[in-house]
């Protein structure tokens, strides 16, 4: 079975929880000031019909080409028309096959500030507030292109080859040369 | 620097890639808020931030350490009885970088692309050397 790779539409699945906690050391002047807050966050990007994650996704990368050159059963409604010119079936790039990339992504900021308010009058008002702030963001991505296992790939066609991307990592300490 | 078993080893096929990054945000700051008179307030503050990222085997592969933000604001109120305000700012911000960008530089992944005929499967493992 075949899934036109644009039927096979995105879908974005975000959810987010967010949890914030503000304490005074005290009250007034010289009080301490601290603010936690943190947000799960995690999103999904699936097709829609499951079952064009195991096909590979295919691009055909070609220059100006009769649509029925993909769907041969649309080849009686693609004769240009002789008077003007026109192509009616004309296409520079087609895509079939399944969903591509998919990707899964968790995202947990835990942060927080701590900050001292001081007021006083010295010509004037002032108010001078200082404090620090820090967050760690431990942030979960899993990518991955549709197809079967051991051979996912996305696939470009142009002429008569075929170039497949796929996913490799590099052994630890090598960086990736273009 | 990298072993030479690392140079020699090639990179190996994954079905998905999953890595976990992180980032260390952290910054000081001080506001001073200044009203000498009524209806007049000078605001003058800056920052220092500094971003220090880990890759997904938790080596720190990027470190800033001088974002210096300087901000500073006047408030005027022409009504002077709170009713009208005239108000300028300057600020420099710093935007931490996006942690998508890092999962992505700093996991290890590379797309790696293999041609052939249009009859040829698509990559596998054991084709990982052409890579």
């Amino acid at each position: 079975m075949d899934y036109v790779a644009n039927m096979s539409n995105e879908k974005t699945r975000t959810n987010d929880i967010t949890a914030r906690w503000t304490a005074a050391s005290s009250t007034g002047v010289g009080a301490w000031t601290r603010l936690w807050a943190c947000t799960l966050n995690n999103s999904a990007i699936r097709p829609v019909f499951p079952a064009a994650a195991q096909v590979n996704y295919v691009e055909w990368d070609t220059t100006a080409a009769s649509l029925a050159q993909f769907n041969p059963s649309v080849a009686g409604q693609c004769a240009a028309n002789l008077a003007t010119g026109f192509n009616p079936c004309a296409v520079y790039g087609y895509q079939s096959g399944g969903y591509g990339e998919m990707e899964d992504i968790n995202a947990f900021p835990p942060g927080g500030t701590a900050q001292e308010h001081q007021h006083f009058s010295r010509a004037g008002l002032h108010e001078l507030k200082y404090g620090f702030d820090g967050e760690l963001v431990q942030y979960g991505d899993k990518i991955w292109y549709s197809g079967l296992d051991g051979a996912r790939a996305l696939v470009f066609t142009t002429g008569g080859d075929n170039t497949y991307y796929s996913l490799f990592r590099l052994p630890p300490g090598v960086q990736a040369r273009s | 620097m990298n072993s030479l078993s690392d140079l020699l080893e090639a990179p190996y096929y994954q079905d998905a890639i999953q890595a976990t990054t992180r980032q260390y945000n952290t910054g000081l700051f001080l506001q001073e808020s200044y009203s000498p008179l009524s209806h007049l307030t000078v605001n003058l503050g800056v920052r220092w931030e500094m971003q220090r990222m880990q890759d997904y085997l938790g080596n720190t592969v990027l470190s800033i350490n001088d974002n210096i933000a300087p901000r500073v604001g006047v408030i005027f109120d022409p009504s002077k009885e709170g009713r009208a305000k005239i108000f300028a700012h300057y600020g420099r911000y710093y935007e931490s970088i996006p942690m998508n960008l890092a999962a992505r530089g700093f996991a290890g992944v590379v797309a790696c692309r293999v041609s052939g005929p249009r009859s040829a499967a698509p990559v596998r493992s054991s084709q990982a050397a052409r890579c």
